[in-house]
């Protein structure tokens, strides 16, 4: 379904030629999601009817008027990391947010950062490093888009230290699916992007749950976000080439990787922890993931996993702890700590991190966010994530044990790949106030038998969410998982339904992944 | 069957008050808002009763306005804008639900007062993040639904911090429970899978950010998850007095930044002068001329594990970071002891309410602004304050860092005998030309008040806007609080 000459021509003129194409190969590039083959076996998914690249939050406001006018449905996209920024259907445009790659602010004494959606973590980091500061990135990595609008939940692996991205949003500029722009709390009133809330009830209770809206409910076009204090060195030189370099640290920032004989004294570890506050990253790293983490294949991956399990998966659970100080008696402090929290509950550290060279890689992989992919799709194979909602840290460690609970019979008929059984990722949140687990698995999509076991244990670990109180699973986007969850939950996307229509009266904010208002 | 009569069916003779001194007291508070008779206070005792309590009013199309904390009121949005409105007063729903010790939570009803809830905490090694000296008949849930800022910066990552879950009927009529506590399973079901209720967003919403800030214009809580924090095993709390707030900012900056400083806030000589002196005569203006103009209250704390060892190496830092910032922390100001005050911000005002001791009465006027702004925004307040002909040398100033130092609450207490009219109106006029001129300069007015709503939300057209849609979704017939915000 070709695009409507009077609005192609409409967009045109507020973008220009060079910045909206309908190209076929332009816009095969947009369809082409790396992920996508292993789940339908063809790396293509829907093409949108055009292209356009906006240049500011005015030119998004007369784009989405436009697509009003015309009943055009419009989808957001910032860094393109996963395939939810693809269209549901037919006649829809993309808006390729790349030409808006400002970081606006960074204020460093009232600790927050302002960006625009094609600003990268990676980016933004670096130049709050230079200011002694950091920020949440989410595991996917930090390539993706530093806006904490666009991550399907926003963790990360030192969200331990900086949060998630749903409670660390301040300001937010939102051109709503009607075309006007919303400002929230003090930019609203003019006053700067400090607060994100007001006057009066927060409309950040509509913008986002623990999700993202996934491009549903309009264009974020700048936000706010806040940053955290860098216990390291303003720039960290490296040595050696990607991925095999090695970052110069100081001393007094440390990383342990310790193993606990069960999944209660793992628990307890964490609230310890938690409650001590001497982690950067408390981050529950599976054995599988570390070996893939520090290898540059994934053969010498393999290895390494097979090397290290007999100390890490055959002995228990085991978590990442990176340790920052800004003094050696601080340092010392921390580490003596995490010592009698070790020997309290049984743990011990893993020899292989304890090596200078590798704890320092690992530290700055996992401060930078920079080493999910290889984590998880270096294999090829497909993965697969289950449950991940957020409460308590023993909520979540239950959630990974019931993943694991399930997985393994897959694992002993060879169904799925062998990845220790217990290969979920994930990490205390604000020194133990919550945590966040999801449970992974990787299945051959070469492999009928393997895909059918991956799709069977997605169905038991679904089920098991709502049969053994266990959250709304991560994987729940769109019509059919929230018209599975929403009557279990309060029927809360009947709730979101209204809100969705009130915002969006013509439905050009396209929301397959998010949520549909039938007409 | 009348509304009274209607009203004793659900809850029972006894829970619908009709005297005329309850109601009175009711018609108004401490504030400007013009005085309107409810036509009835209603107790109810369980969420089944409140949810019979909003079908009613849906049906009879009566106003509600919840109340959770006892008297005396002070914004104005207790009291009822329209008349015939029925006062809902959740005082009696005052059951501490749940303490969880190892998840640092507490679930509480509405009418859990700071006074009831410290104490019971404390026997669990908990303590809420306190807000300045609440009068002991303060709710709880209130207080956090008012997004009252909080002592301790490095525990409020989120401006919503310490709520966490809710469980609300909404205008509509709707139970709901916000947050992880929306399900799936029971209450009782999460409990068993480790869920404590601390997570405030479900998967696609965040109801519990549109019910703060209400003023009960969405719905009525009938309980809340509250974030608790742990009772330190040791505690060093100093003072740095001093002329200058930048200096103060940047100390604070770095306390907050490291997460050295558990309670952190800055006060002026009068309010710490009237927190800390009872009636007597003339004690409260000897102090007030003895402390200096700025007092920065902070306390650095260790816990389970070597707290000795913690507490020293964090002195050793504060040393250096207040060497670089030109302050010196002191154990004591005036004669009075940091620790004296350490003790006293940890716990409920005494009685009378600190606020009321000195002239019976007091206006605060506060909003939110970045470090930067606030010494123009006191500026703009002494101007405020002379041209009006209210004593600025009485002017209370409290300063309290927020969301881990993003912003401060910026609060200023003016003073004044309710039974001087002329004090009263000097007053009155003060505040409203006193928020534009602060609003001019940088000031956001995050929870606007009374008179104060027009002119914050005329600067706001499209906020107020989506409010109303959402207002129109969750409370379709407008009887919650009618005529407050910009409903
Ligand atoms: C290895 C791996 C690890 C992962 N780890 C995590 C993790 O730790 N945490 C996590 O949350 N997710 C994780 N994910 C899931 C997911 O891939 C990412 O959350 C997501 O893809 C991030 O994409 P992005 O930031 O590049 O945004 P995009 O792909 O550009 O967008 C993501 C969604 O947001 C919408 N959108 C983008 N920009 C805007 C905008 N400006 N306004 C409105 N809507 C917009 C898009 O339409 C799309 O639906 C992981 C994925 C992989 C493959």
């Amino acid at each position: 379904m070709a695009l409507n000459r009077n609005a192609y021509k409409a967009l045109e003129d507020i973008v220009g030629a060079d910045n909206i194409s309908e190209e076929p190969a332009v816009l095969d590039a947009y369809a082409l999601h790396w992920g996508l083959k292993a789940f339908t076996g063809n790396p293509f998914g829907r093409r949108h009817e055009a292209v356009l690249l906006p240049g500011s939050t005015e030119d998004v406001q007369v784009i989405v008027k436009i697509c009003n006018q015309y009943k055009v449905k419009f989808k957001a996209l910032s860094t393109g990391w996963g395939s939810m920024n693809g269209p549901g259907g037919e006649g829809v445009i993309q808006l390729d947010l790349r030409r808006m790659n400002r970081i606006v602010e960074i204020n460093e004494k009232a600790m927050y950062a302002v960006v625009e959606p094609y600003v990268i973590n990676a980016q933004l980091q670096a130049e709050l490093m230079k200011r002694g500061l950091t920020c949440n990135i989410i595991s996917a990595g930090s390539n993706t888009s530093a806006l904490p609008l666009t991550a399907l939940m926003g963790s990360g692996p030192t969200s331990n230290s900086t949060s998630y991205n749903n409670r660390n949003i301040l300001g937010v500029e939102w051109v709503l699916p009607n075309g006007e722009i919303l400002r929230t709390g003090s930019l609203g009133s003019g006053v700067g992007w400090f607060c994100g809330d007001g006057p009066g009830p927060s409309l950040r209770g509509i913008m986002r749950g623990y999700k993202s809206p996934l491009g549903g409910l309009g264009v974020f076009t700048k936000a706010a976000t806040k940053v955290y204090h860098w216990p390291g060195p303003e720039v960290v030189p490296v040595e050696g080439a990607s991925p095999g370099y090695t970052p110069k640290l100081p001393d007094i920032i440390s990383a342990h990787y310790i193993t606990f004989p069960s999944w209660e004294r793992f628990t307890e570890a964490g609230y310890k922890m938690g409650e001590s506050e001497i982690a950067l990253a408390c981050d529950k790293l599976p054995p599988w993931m570390l070996a893939l983490n520090l290898t540059e294949n994934a053969r010498e991956g393999i290895r390494l996993f097979s090397e290290i399990r007999p100390q890490t998966v055959d002995k228990g659970i085991s978590v990442l702890v990176v340790i920052g100080a800004d003094s050696q008696r601080e340092f010392d402090y921390k580490e003596k700590v995490l010592k009698r929290i070790t020997s309290e509950t049984g743990g011990e550290y893993l020899p292989l991190v304890e090596e200078p060279a590798t704890r320092k890689k690992l530290i700055w992989h996992r401060v930078r966010a920079t080493t999910g992919a290889r984590e998880t799709f270096r294999l090829m194979l497909s993965q697969g994530a289950s449950f991940g909602s957020c409460d308590s840290w023993e909520f979540a460690v239950n959630e990974a044990r019931e993943g694991a609970r399930l997985k393994q019979k897959y694992i002993e008929k060879g169904l799925l790949v062998d990845d220790g059984v217990d290969n979920a990722w994930g990490t205390l949140y604000e020194h133990g106030h919550m945590g966040h687990m999801d449970e992974l698995y990787l299945s051959d999509p070469t492999d009928p038998a393997s895909k059918q076991a991956a799709f069977t244990l997605m169905e038991e670990t679904t089920r098991a969410c709502m049969e053994k109180a266990l959250g709304c699973p991560q994987t729940v986007m769109g019509d059919r998982g929230h018209d599975l969850f929403g009557p279990r939950m309060n029927n809360y996307h009947l709730w979101v339904r209204k809100f969705k229509k009130a915002l969006d009266p013509n439905g050009v904010s396209e929301s397959t992944n998010y949520i549909t208002v039938p007409e | 069957m009348g509304k009274k009569e209607e009203l004793t069916e659900i809850v029972g003779s006894q829970q619908v008050i009709v005297n005329t001194h309850s109601i009175e007291k009711l018609s108004r508070d401490e504030s400007f808002v013009c005085p309107t008779r409810p036509a009835f206070i209603v107790k109810p005792r369980n969420t089944g009763e409140v949810q019979l309590i909003v079908k009613w009013a849906n049906k009879t199309l009566t106003p509600l306005v919840p109340i959770s904390s006892g008297a005396p009121h002070f914004r104005g949005d207790s009291v009822p804008s329209v008349d015939g409105a029925v006062i809902v007063d959740l005082s009696e729903m005052n059951k501490i639900m749940r303490i969880d010790r190892k998840n640092r939570v507490a679930m509480i009803e509405p009418g859990v007062t700071f006074g009831a809830l410290c104490p019971e905490l404390e026997k669990e090694g908990l303590r809420p993040n306190m807000t300045l000296l609440p009068r002991p008949r303060k709710s709880v849930v209130g207080s956090v639904l008012e997004r009252e800022p909080v002592l301790m910066p490095k525990y409020h990552w989120d401006i919503i911090d310490p709520l966490a879950c809710t469980e609300v009927i909404f205008g509509s009529g709707d139970l709901y429970r916000t947050g992880a506590a929306s399900g799936p399973g029971t209450i009782e079901e999460q409990w068993k899978s480790g869920e404590a209720q601390k997570s405030h967003a479900e998967p696609m919403a965040d109801w519990c950010r549109i019910l703060q800030g209400a003023q009960g214009t969405m719905g009525i809580i009938t309980w809340a998850t509250i974030r608790c924090e742990l009772i330190p095993n040791l505690e060093e709390p100093f003072m740095v007095g001093s002329q200058n707030l930048p200096s103060l900012f940047e100390l604070i900056h770095w306390l907050v930044r490291l997460r050295l400083a558990d309670e952190c806030l800055v006060l002026n000589n009068v309010s710490l002068a009237h927190i800390l002196t009872r009636q007597r005569r003339g004690e409260y203006e000897r102090l007030r001329d003895r402390l200096p103009p700025w007092i920065l209250f902070f306390c650095i704390s260790g816990y389970e594990y070597y707290p000795e060892e913690k507490v020293s190496y964090q002195i050793e830092k504060l040393t250096d970071l207040a060497r670089r910032a030109g302050v010196k922390p002191v154990k004591e100001i005036a004669k009075v002891p940091a620790q004296t005050l350490l003790k006293i911000v940890q716990k409920p005002s005494e009685e009378p309410y600190w606020k009321l001791r000195a002239k019976g009465s007091c206006y605060d006027i506060f909003c939110l602004a970045t470090y930067d702004r606030i010494p123009e925004l006191i500026q703009v307040m002494n101007i405020a304050a002379e041209e009006g002909d209210c004593p600025v040398a009485d002017m209370g100033i409290y300063l309290q860092p927020i969301v881990q130092g993003t912003s401060y609450h910026c609060e200023f207490n003016l003073f004044f005998n309710p039974a001087n009219a002329a004090e009263v109106s000097r007053l009155r006029n003060l505040s409203q030309q006193a928020i534009k001129s602060l609003m001019d300069n940088g000031a956001f007015f995050s929870r606007p008040y009374g008179t104060w709503v027009d002119v914050v939300y005329e600067r706001d057209a499209e906020t107020a806007s989506v409010l109303k849609k959402i207002k129109a979704i969750l409370d379709p017939n407008n009887i919650m609080n009618p005529g407050k915000l910009c409903f």
